[in-house]
């Protein structure tokens, strides 16, 4: 089913927690709502809940406005960041509690939870108690309890950072396959953009209680909507270069102090009609910058920091006092203090306007 | 050294048993020796047991009666109070409430003065309300006592208690009501008796307001007890015949739930 928010705001006493939001989710995408901590994800998604009103706007699941719905007359199932079983319950009648509560006849509660006990692999504890389930068999059974209700929306709050990082790779896995097996709307809030972007169809970035920016996962790498979303979003994040359009003897550069760039008269152009002054800010993902030969090198710079992460190594590089941080494959030997050519891949730059913060290309 | 120190907590333990069971033990073994040996010195230890003060308190006194009173006044106030101040203390747990805690603050300073202080605006009030001497009249007194201890204890089990596994609830499909019955109460079950307990052996043990809001038909067995300091000669077989049974109560309960107590009193100090 659909979901909509329509001029969602949420205050809790003077505080804006969630300021105008409008959202449309698809019938059966997974939407992950993406932000720091305090961005009002979280409330956003209480809000879809019924566990918080919202001060002014309307939701709508289908086509229901469900402002004023009790959370058991919405049929959403949610999963919470730390699992939420009930401790004094065994696995079985943890899972069985949505049924019960829909007053379903035992025969097909039993089944109902057999069945769901297979799809997510918690089949041999059922008669234990949460408390001697690991963290991941106890998600899992917390993911077991959503399902069986057969719910409109699934509703997920960080369900996965509670639980270590090889886990944490098992389980969206899990989560991805049973998305793409069960085809129901999912809204999966997160801080963690890796598994924003792994997961989600498409991604609703939020910053202090308003929307920077929705959608694909590729769509918010590549063209970040603004400043905020460029830096919150890659690992390591986006250089940014403060700097001003010029133009020297005909040539169109863009001028950041440690270096000037020379970019076409058709970018600048556009950049000029659009951008409101002529300070911009120039975005370059690590992965676009590459260490070349001085030949075909643009800017002299530094090497600083080297971090290896195994399959890539991160290389932080100085020129003047900006730091940089580029991506390198291990089959480059780089040594401290050696000076290195930098080559941009001047497609895939992103400037902004400094004053707006607006992307501009 | 290791050996010192479990000595020392042995002793420490021993010491503190002998001095708290003393005064009851003493009491119990008191109320069945005959009369004339109860005062010997040294005590005697060997003696012909007697339930002479039992048949005087149970049989031929009123003091059956008041006991009755006590378990119908402490009852209905252990439910009470526990009733209101659990859902006191929930509410104060759980929802967003404007000036929560000096509300609460409040509701804390009914315990700040010495009970005696109370004790004439209430004997004056209940004059007036035409409470004095009423089963009411005691179970309301006994419940403002209580309350501010019961909404206290209660706050800090209910606050234990994640807010997400209700909401989960609510989620799953129950109301605000069963969340609240079928996930919260079983999980503050221990909580919950433990300060029943509390209430119980306070209020049972309470003298001075039964003593000047009572006079015969709510009277509590407490006032009962200096009844039997006669105009003659005390009867200390009858004293303490009705002392040991009036300490049987409590103590029962405590036996049947002291299970829950420790896990009361121990609730929320194991790391989750």
């Amino acid at each position: 089913m659909k979901v909509e928010f329509e001029n969602v705001t949420k205050k809790f006493d003077n505080a804006v927690v969630v300021d105008n939001l409008n959202l449309k989710i698809k019938s059966g995408e997974l939407m992950v709502l993406l932000g720091p901590s305090g961005c009002g994800k979280t409330t956003t998604l209480r809000m879809l809940a019924g566990l918080e009103t919202p001060t002014a706007g309307n939701i709508f699941i289908g086509d229901n406005k469900v402002n004023d719905l009790e959370p058991k007359d919405r049929n959403v199932a949610m999963v919470f960041q730390h699992y939420a079983l009930y401790p004094h319950m065994s696995i079985y009648d943890n899972l069985a509690f949505p049924l019960i509560a829909q007053k379903k006849p035992e025969e097909e509660i039993r089944k109902r939870v057999r069945e769901v006990a297979g799809i997510c692999r918690v089949e041999n504890f059922l008669h234990r108690k949460p408390k001697q389930l690991s963290g991941g068999e106890q998600q899992r059974v917390a993911l077991g309890r959503a399902i069986i209700k057969n719910p409109n929306v699934f509703l997920m709050d960080e369900p996965l950072s509670n639980i270590d990082a090889k886990l944490r790779m098992e389980m969206r896995a899990d989560l991805a396959r049973l998305h793409q097996k069960l085809k129901s709307t999912t809204v999966y809030v997160t801080h963690d953009q890796v598994e924003a972007m792994t997961l989600g169809k498409r991604i609703a970035v939020m910053k202090s209680g308003g929307l920077q920016q929705v959608g694909t996962p590729k769509e918010i790498f590549n063209r970040p909507a603004n400043l905020f979303v460029a830096g919150f979003v890659g690992a390591p994040p986006m250089n940014m270069f403060e700097g001003s359009l010029t133009e020297k003897n005909d040539k169109m550069m863009i001028d950041v102090g440690e270096f000037s760039y020379r970019i076409s008269e058709e970018l600048y152009n556009l950049v000029k009609k659009q951008c409101t002054t002529s300070e911009v800010i120039l975005g370059i993902r690590p992965e676009n910058i590459s260490i070349v030969n001085k030949k075909s090198g643009t800017v002299l710079a530094r090497v600083d920091v080297l971090q290896s992460i195994g399959s890539d190594i991160y290389v932080y590089l100085r020129m003047g006092k900006k730091s940089i941080i580029t991506r390198v494959d291990t089959s480059k030997i780089f040594t401290i203090g050696e000076k290195v050519w930098l080559k941009f891949n001047e497609k895939r730059f992103c400037i902004f306007d400094k004053r707006t913060e607006k992307i501009i290309v | 050294m290791k050996h010192m120190s479990k000595i020392c907590t042995y002793g420490i333990l021993v010491i503190f048993s002998i001095t708290s069971l003393f005064p009851p033990v003493w009491i119990a073994l008191t109320s069945i020796k005959p009369p004339v040996e109860m005062f010997a010195m040294p005590p005697c230890w060997v003696f012909t047991p007697t339930l002479q003060g039992y048949e005087q308190v149970l049989l031929n006194s009123e003091f059956p009666r008041f006991l009755l009173n006590s378990v119908i006044i402490v009852t209905s106030t252990v439910l009470l109070t526990l009733l209101i101040g659990s859902l006191a203390g929930y509410a104060l747990a759980r929802f967003r409430i404007k000036y929560k805690e000096n509300l609460f603050f409040f509701v804390l300073t009914s315990r700040m003065g010495p009970a005696v202080v109370f004790g004439i605006p209430f004997f004056l009030l209940w004059l007036g309300l035409g409470l004095i001497d009423s089963y009411v009249g005691m179970i309301l007194v006994y419940i403002f006592f209580n309350l501010a201890f019961c909404i206290w204890m209660m706050r800090g089990f209910f606050e234990e208690v994640p807010a997400e596994l209700e909401e989960a609830a609510l989620v799953d499909g129950f109301s605000r009501f069963e969340a609240f019955r079928k996930i919260t109460l079983p999980l503050v079950a221990s909580g919950l008796i433990a300060t029943a307990t509390f209430i119980f052996i306070l209020t049972w043990n309470e003298f001075f307001y039964s003593m000047i809001l009572t006079n015969y038909a709510a009277k509590t067995f407490t006032v009962q007890l200096p009844a039997f300091f006669g105009a003659q000669r005390i009867l200390w077989e009858n004293v303490t015949a009705a002392s040991t049974i009036g300490m049987l109560p409590p103590l029962l309960f405590a036996i049947l739930i002291r299970k829950y107590i420790v896990r009361g009193l121990t609730f929320g100090m194991v790391k989750k």
